[in-house]
C-alpha cells in the first residue's frame, strides 16, 4: 500500500494551501484582541471550523475519488496487486495526513500564540483550541462520506447526496457537545470520535468495493444481511432524515401559526399575601409594558387556603391585594459558569465595573475593560492580589456563578453581588481592594427571599436539614438601605448602581422533617412568623405545602384546587402540528410512554401520566392519531410499491411490514436507498414484465428466448 | 528478396506471402537450398501475425515450392511434381486466364503475345 | 494446467437503464490467439471488456477471465492481465521514471528492463512528466508499463487512436513481439481494419451487442462472398435470400454481400439477374458489411442501410 499512498500524497498536495488559507483566516479571525469583550476562544474557534472543516473534507474526498473512479485512471490503477481496499484505504490516510496538515500547522500557531500572550487582556489559555481540533478530527468523518456517495452512483436527483446525512448529523451531534464543553467533554468527545471515524470508513470502504461495479438488483439484494454495515448505515440515515423533516416541518408549522404579538395567558400559583402573611392561591396574568420595558403582573383572582379545602383559584376575593411569590432554593453546584472552568469569559455578574472570570486553578481573574482589556486582580479564597498572583489560596468551587444565583434579584437592581461558597459568603470591595467575609457557614443552597413591601429582602442559606434565615443590613445594621424598586418605572432607571457595604446577621434557624425529600427543588416563601415550603408539580389535585417553625414540629398543609377555576395553559384546537405530529414513527410514541411508565415507577417528581393532557385536548389527540394512521397506510402501499420496483423476495417484503409501524414512511424510504432497482421487460412467452436480472421468468418459467439467429452468424468455438 | 504484404487488398495476407515466395523461386531469385527466413523473423520483419506467415509456409511446403528440415527451419525445395497432371494444368489454365485476358484487353494480336511470352520462358532458361 | 481458454462469456448480458447494450454474449478466446474485436461505437465492445475485468458487474450471465469469475477477480489474477484504454492514460504529474517505479512498486513481477528499452526506442527522457509528452510517446510509456508487468493476457481498447504512422507500427511490432511465443494472448479492440488483419489470427465482430462472428480471420474471409448486381431497384426487398449479409447501393448497381454462399445461392442470384458479376472480398469489405447491419445507427452516415 506504500506506493499507493506516495501516489494519493503526490496527487494531492497541490490542495495544502487552500486549506492552509482558509484555516489561516480563521484564526486570524478568532484570535483574540486587547480591545473589546472577546468571545470566548474555544466556542469562536468551534463555530467556524463547524462550518469550515467538514466541507474542506468533503472536498477532498471527493477530489480524491472523482479521478480514480473513471474508467481510464480506474484500468490504470486496477490490473497490480492491489486490492480495492487497499486503493481505498491509501486514499484515506493520505487525505487525512493532508488535512491534518492544514490544521494543525494554523491551530498550533495560534495555541502558541495565546499562550505566549497569556492571560493579560482577557483568559485564554492555549487549550483553548482543543475543542475545535476534537472537531475538526471529526469532521474529516466526511471524507469517507464523500468517498462513498463518488462510488455508488446513485442519480443526482435521487439518493446521491444521502450518504452524506449520517456523517452530518455525527457533525450536529458533537457540535452540540464541543460548543460549550470544557477540556474534559472534549476528551469524552475524542474517544466517542474513534469508534465513530472507524465505523465510517468501513462503511465507506464497503460501498467502495462493492458499488462502484453497478452490480444488479439480483446479486446485490437478496445477500444485505451477509454485507450489513453499509445497509444499516443507510437505515440510520433514513430515520435522521424522517425524524429530522417532521421536527422541521413541526417547527416551521409552528412558526406560521404562532401569533406575532404577544398574548398574555393566565396561570395559577401560590403566593404570599403582603399584609396578612397568609398563603393564597392566585390566578395572575404577566403583560409587557413597553413604557417601562419590563413586564408587570396583574393579580385576577384567588382565595384563601384552607387546610382541607377546595380551593377556587379564581375568586374575587384575591383582587386588589399585593402578594408576594415563593422563591427557588438555589443548590450550589460545582459546574462552573461556563465551558467547564478550564474555558471561560469574563463577566459582569457581580455588578461591577471589573468583569470577572473564573479559572479552574480556583481563582477569579478580574480583567478592567477601559481603556484596554487588561488583567488587573487576582481574587483568592484568601484575599485580593495582584495582577499574575497566583499565590494565594483558590477555592473550591465558583463563588461566581453561586453567587448571581443567589443574589441575582440585588445584583439587578444595581447591587454589589457577593461571592457564595460552600463555605461562606464573602464580598470583594474595590477601595481599598480587599475581601470581606460576610459569613462563615457551611451551605449546601439558599435563596433571597422577598419581605412585606418596603423591608430589605431576607436570606435563607440550608444545610443539612436546616434553614437558616439572614438580615441583610447595611454597616449601620439597619434594613432601611433596601428602595423597594418602583415597578412602574423604566427598567434601565432602576439599574443604576447603588453603594452598600453589605452584612448579614442571623435571625433565626428552621429545622425540615426528616420526610421531606430533595429540598433543593422547593421553593420558600416569608411569613413573619414562620417559613413556608412548597414545590409546584404543576398539578393543582393535591397540594402540599409545609409550614415551618423554629422549634416546633412542622405544620402541613394539604388542600386541592377546583379544576375549572385553573386556567388552561393552551386552547384545544386543529393544529398542522398535530398533524405533523402524525409522521413521528411508531417507536418515538413507544420510547415516550416508555419514558413515561419509567418516570412514575421511580417517583420522579414531576412524573406523571400522559393520559389525563390527551383527554383533556380531545381535538389534538385525535389529530395526531389520525394523521398516524393515514401516514401508516401510506407507508403500507409505499412499501409494496418500493419492494415490486426493487424485486424483493416476499419474506423480505414481510419483515420491511413488519418495520412500518415502528418506523413509519422510514421503512420505504430506506428501501430506496439499500436495494437497487430492477428494469422489467416483457417476457417474449408470456407477456407479462419479468426482471431483467433473472434468467427465468417469473410468471412461466420460460427462458429468454435466443435472438434469433439471422443466418449469417459465422461462429466456431475453438473450446 | 523482398515481400510486401498489403492489407484490405482483395487477397488473404498468407496467399500474398505465398504468392511472392513463388513468384521468387520461379524467377530464379530463390534458388533451391536457399534458407527462408523463420516464421518468427518474417512475422517481425512483415509486421504480421505469426499464425498468417506459418500458414503461408505450410501451404508452400504443402504445394512443394518449400521443404522444411527438421530443426533447421525451411529451405527452397527442389521442384517435385505434387500434383497431377490434371490438377497442374488447371493451375496452369487459372495462371493463363489472368495474362490472356490482360493481354487481349491490351490490344494485342494473339502473335504478338505468343512472342513475348516466348521471350520470357527463354530468358527463365 | 492452463485453461484454454483465456476469456469465456455465457449469456452476459448488461442493461444500461432499459436498454440492452450487450445482449446473451457467447464468447471464447483461446489461449495463444490474437482476437481482433470489431463493432461500431457503442456496440458494446467497450462494455464487454469493462465487465471481463471486472469494473462493472453484468446484469445476467457470466463472465470469465482467465477461469476466474470476472466479479471476483483477485489481485493475483488481475496483474495477470495487462490492460490499456483509450488515449493510454497515466498520471500527468507522474515522471517517466515515476511511472516505473509505480509500476515496479505494484506489481509482483516486472521487467525493468523491458521498461528501459522502450523508453530509449522512444528517446524518452527519463525525468520527462507525462503531460510534457506527445501522445504517441504517452503510447509507448502505458505499453511498456502494461508489457514490463509480463501479462498473460493483454488487452488493448483502442490502442492506436490518435497515434501517427510510426508509433503505429511501433505499436503492431508490439503486438506480434508479444504474441510470438504462443502462450500469451491478446484482445485488440480497435478501428483499423488494416492493422487487425495484420495482427489478428482471430475476428470477433459485435453488433448491436451481439457477436455475429467470432472464428479465425481467414475462414471469416473465405465464408463471404459478394456480388455486383445491376438494376434500379434494391433486389433484396422483393426476392429474399438466405445468409444476405447486406446489399449497398453503387450508383444503378448493387453490392451485395453473402455469407456461407452455396450453391442455392448462386442460382438464386442468377435468377434474379443474369447480370450478377462475382467480386473479390478483402477483409475490409467483410467487416463493412456485417457492420452497415447495426440498426442503432451510430455511423456517420447510415445511407440506405436495412
Amino acid at each position: 500500500m506504500r506506493p499507493l499512498i506516495w501516489k494519493e500524497l503526490r496527487e494531492n498536495v497541490r490542495w495544502i494551501p487552500i486549506g492552509l488559507f482558509v484555516i489561516t483566516a480563521i484564526c486570524w479571525m478568532v484570535h483574540p484582541t486587547r480591545v473589546g469583550n472577546n468571545a470566548l476562544l474555544a466556542t469562536e474557534l468551534v463555530t467556524h471550523f463547524a462550518i469550515v472543516t467538514p466541507f474542506l473534507a468533503f472536498a477532498l474526498g471527493v477530489v480524491q475519488s472523482y479521478r480514480d473512479l473513471q474508467p481510464a485512471a480506474g484500468a490504470y490503477l486496477n490490473h497490480r496487486s492491489v486490492t480495492s481496499s487497499d486503493v481505498f484505504f491509501s486514499k484515506t490516510i493520505a487525505g487525512f495526513s493532508l488535512y491534518a496538515v492544514a490544521i494543525l500547522l494554523p491551530v498550533l500557531g495560534l495555541a502558541m500564540w495565546v499562550g505566549y500572550q497569556g492571560l493579560w487582556w482577557t483568559p485564554m489559555r492555549a487549550a483553548q483550541v482543543v475543542p475545535a481540533m476534537v472537531f475538526a478530527f471529526i469532521a474529516f468523518a466526511l471524507h469517507p462520506a464523500a468517498m462513498l456517495m463518488m462510488a455508488r452512483g446513485a442519480s443526482w436527483w435521487g439518493t446521491r447526496l444521502f450518504p452524506i446525512v449520517p456523517a452530518g448529523a455525527v457533525q450536529v451531534v458533537f457540535f452540540g457537545y464541543l460548543h460549550n464543553g470544557g477540556l474534559a467533554v472534549a476528551g469524552w468527545c475524542l474517544l466517542a470520535a474513534l469508534p465513530t471515524l472507524a465505523w465510517m470508513m468501513l462503511v465507506a470502504n464497503q460501498g467502495w468495493r462493492e458499488l462502484s461495479s453497478d452490480p444488479s438488483a439480483e446479486t446485490s439484494n437478496p445477500r444485505l444481511s451477509r454485507r450489513w454495515l453499509l445497509p444499516t448505515y443507510m437505515l440510520v440515515g433514513t430515520t435522521l432524515c424522517h425524524v429530522a423533516g417532521v421536527i422541521g416541518a413541526i417547527g416551521v408549522f409552528e412558526d406560521l401559526t404562532r401569533s406575532r404579538v404577544y398574548v398574555p395567558v393566565p396561570f395559577a400559583t401560590l403566593a404570599v399575601a403582603d399584609d396578612s402573611g397568609e398563603l393564597w392561591m392566585t390566578t395572575k396574568i404577566q403583560q409587557y409594558d413597553a413604557t417601562i420595558g419590563n413586564y408587570t403582573n396583574q393579580v385576577l383572582g384567588g382565595e384563601r387556603v384552607e387546610n382541607g379545602g377546595k380551593i377556587d383559584a379564581q375568586a374575587d376575593d384575591a383582587i386588589g391585594k399585593e402578594f408576594r411569590d415563593f422563591s427557588s432554593l438555589w443548590p450550589l453546584e460545582a459546574t462552573y459558569w461556563s465551558g467547564d472552568g478550564f474555558f471561560t469569559q469574563p463577566s459582569n455578574a457581580l455588578g461591577s465595573s471589573i468583569l470577572y472570570a473564573y479559572d479552574s486553578r480556583g481563582y477569579l481573574l478580574g480583567y478592567q475593560q477601559f481603556p484596554q482589556s487588561r488583567w488587573v486582580q487576582t481574587i483568592a479564597a484568601d484575599g485580593v492580589y495582584a495582577a499574575g498572583d497566583f499565590s494565594g489560596r483558590p477555592f473550591q468551587q465558583d463563588p461566581l456563578g453561586n453567587g448571581w444565583r443567589l443574589f441575582s434579584t440585588l445584583v439587578n437592581e444595581g447591587y454589589l453581588g457577593p461571592l457564595v461558597t460552600s463555605k461562606g459568603v464573602m464580598v470583594i470591595e474595590q477601595d481599598p481592594v480587599g475581601l470581606r467575609t460576610l459569613l462563615e457557614q457551611d451551605i449546601e443552597m439558599g435563596a433571597v427571599i422577598p419581605t412585606p413591601a418596603g423591608k430589605a429582602p431576607r436570606l435563607i442559606l440550608g444545610i443539612g436539614n436546616q434553614l437558616h434565615e439572614y438580615r441583610l443590613i447595611d454597616e449601620t445594621g439597619s434594613e432601611d438601605w433596601y428602595v423597594e424598586p418602583d415597578l412602574n418605572s423604566n427598567l434601565q432607571a432602576r439599574q443604576t448602581s447603588k453603594s452598600l457595604k453589605l452584612n448579614v446577621e442571623w435571625v433565626r434557624t428552621f429545622d425540615v422533617p426528616e420526610s421531606l425529600t430533595h429540598l433543593e427543588m422547593h421553593s420558600v416563601a416569608w411569613a413573619p412568623e414562620e417559613l413556608l415550603i412548597w414545590q409546584n408539580t404543576r398539578r393543582w389535585d393535591d397540594v402540599d405545602v409545609l409550614k415551618l417553625r423554629p422549634n416546633v414540629p412542622a405544620k402541613l398543609l394539604k388542600f386541592s384546587v377546583q379544576p375549572e377555576s385553573v386556567p388552561a395553559p393552551h386552547e384545544d384546537k386543529f393544529s398542522m402540528t398535530m398533524v405533523a405530529c402524525g409522521f413521528l414513527p411508531g417507536a418515538f410514541y413507544l420510547l415516550f410512554l416508555a419514558i413515561s411508565a419509567w418516570m412514575v415507577l421511580t417517583g420522579h417528581p414531576s412524573a406523571g401520566t400522559p393520559f389525563p393532557e390527551i383527554a383533556a385536548n380531545p381535538i389534538s389527540a385525535s389529530t395526531a392519531l389520525i394523521s398516524f394512521v393515514f401516514v401508516m397506510a401510506l407507508a403500507f402501499w409505499l412499501v409494496r410499491r418500493v419492494a415490486y420496483r426493487r424485486g424483493l423476495s416476499s419474506r423480505q417484503t414481510r419483515l420491511w411490514m413488519w418495520a412500518v409501524p415502528a418506523v413509519t414512511l422510514a421503512a420505504p424510504l430506506s428501501m430506496v436507498a439499500m436495494y437497487r432497482l430492477v428494469h422489467r421487460e416483457p417476457c417474449p412467452s408470456c407477456g407479462q414484465p419479468r426482471r431483467v436480472d433473472l434468467i427465468r421468468c417469473e410468471h412461466c418459467e420460460a427462458d429468454w428466448v435466443q435472438p434469433e439467429t439471422e443466418g449469417i452468424e459465422i461462429v466456431d468455438r475453438v473450446a | 528478396m523482398q515481400i510486401r504484404v498489403i492489407p484490405g487488398s482483395g487477397a488473404a495476407i498468407y496467399r500474398q506471402i505465398a504468392d511472392q515466395v513463388r513468384r521468387a523461386v520461379a524467377s530464379g531469385e530463390l534458388s533451391i537450398g536457399d534458407a527462408m527466413p523463420s516464421v518468427r523473423e518474417l512475422a517481425k520483419e512483415l509486421v504480421v501475425n505469426p499464425n498468417t506467415v506459418a500458414k503461408a509456409y505450410a501451404e508452400l511446403v504443402r504445394d512443394g515450392v518449400l521443404e522444411t528440415q527438421a530443426g533447421r527451419g525451411a529451405f527452397v525445395a527442389k521442384r517435385r511434381n505434387v500434383f497431377s497432371k490434371a490438377e497442374r494444368l488447371r493451375r496452369l489454365d487459372e495462371a493463363l486466364e489472368t495474362a490472356v485476358s490482360a493481354a487481349v484487353l491490351l490490344d494485342f494480336s494473339s502473335d504478338e503475345i505468343l512472342a513475348r511470352m516466348r521471350a520470357k520462358l527463354d530468358k527463365l532458361k | 494446467m492452463p485453461d484454454s481458454a483465456v476469456v469465456r462469456t455465457q449469456r452476459l448480458t448488461r442493461y444500461f437503464g432499459c436498454h440492452a447494450v450487450v445482449r446473451d454474449l457467447d464468447f471464447v478466446v483461446p489461449r495463444g490467439s490474437v482476437v481482433g474485436l470489431l463493432g461500431l461505437n457503442g456496440a458494446g465492445k467497450t462494455t464487454t471488456i469493462r465487465m471481463l475485468l471486472g469494473f462493472l458487474d453484468p446484469t445476467r450471465g457470466t463472465c470469465e477471465v482467465l477461469g476466474t469469475d470476472s466479479r471476483h477477480l483477485t489481485p493475483q489474477t488481475r496483474c495477470r492481465i495487462g490492460h490499456t484504454v483509450e488515449g493510454h492514460f497515466l498520471y500527468p504529474w507522474m515522471r517517466v521514471r515515476e511511472c516505473e517505479r509505480f509500476g515496479r512498486e505494484t506489481h509482483r513481477s516486472w521487467d525493468g528492463s523491458l521498461f528501459e528499452r522502450s523508453v530509449r526506442r522512444f528517446g524518452l527522457d527519463a525525468e520527462a512528466k507525462v503531460s510534457w509528452l506527445s501522445r504517441g510517446q504517452r503510447a509507448g510509456v502505458s505499453l511498456a508499463s502494461t508489457l514490463a508487468a509480463d501479462p498473460e493476457l493483454l488487452i488493448l481498447d483502442d490502442p492506436a487512436l490518435g497515434l501517427d504512422p510510426v508509433s503505429r507500427r511501433a505499436l503492431n511490432e508490439t503486438i506480434v513481439e508479444f504474441s510470438e511465443s504462443g502462450d500469451r494472448t491478446v484482445l485488440l479492440s480497435s478501428h483499423l481494419l488494416d492493422d487487425v488483419e495484420r495482427v489478428a489470427d482471430r475476428v470477433a465482430l459485435m453488433v448491436d451487442g451481439r457477436m455475429l462472428v467470432d472464428t479465425a480471420l481467414d475462414e471469416f474471409r473465405g465464408r463471404v462472398a459478394a456480388w455486383v448486381i445491376d438494376g434500379d431497384e434494391d433486389p433484396t426487398r422483393e426476392h429474399s435470400m438466405p445468409g444476405l449479409v447486406h446489399c449497398r447501393s453503387l450508383g444503378n448497381r448493387w453490392h451485395v454481400t453473402v455469407a456461407d454462399a452455396d450453391e442455392k445461392t448462386r442460382q438464386a442470384i442468377e435468377q434474379w439477374n443474369v447480370n450478377a458479376e462475382s467480386v473479390e472480398v478483402s477483409f475490409e469489405d467483410a467487416v463493412l458489411a456485417y457492420l452497415s447491419r447495426s440498426r442503432v445507427g451510430h455511423s456517420f452516415y447510415t445511407g440506405a442501410a436495412s
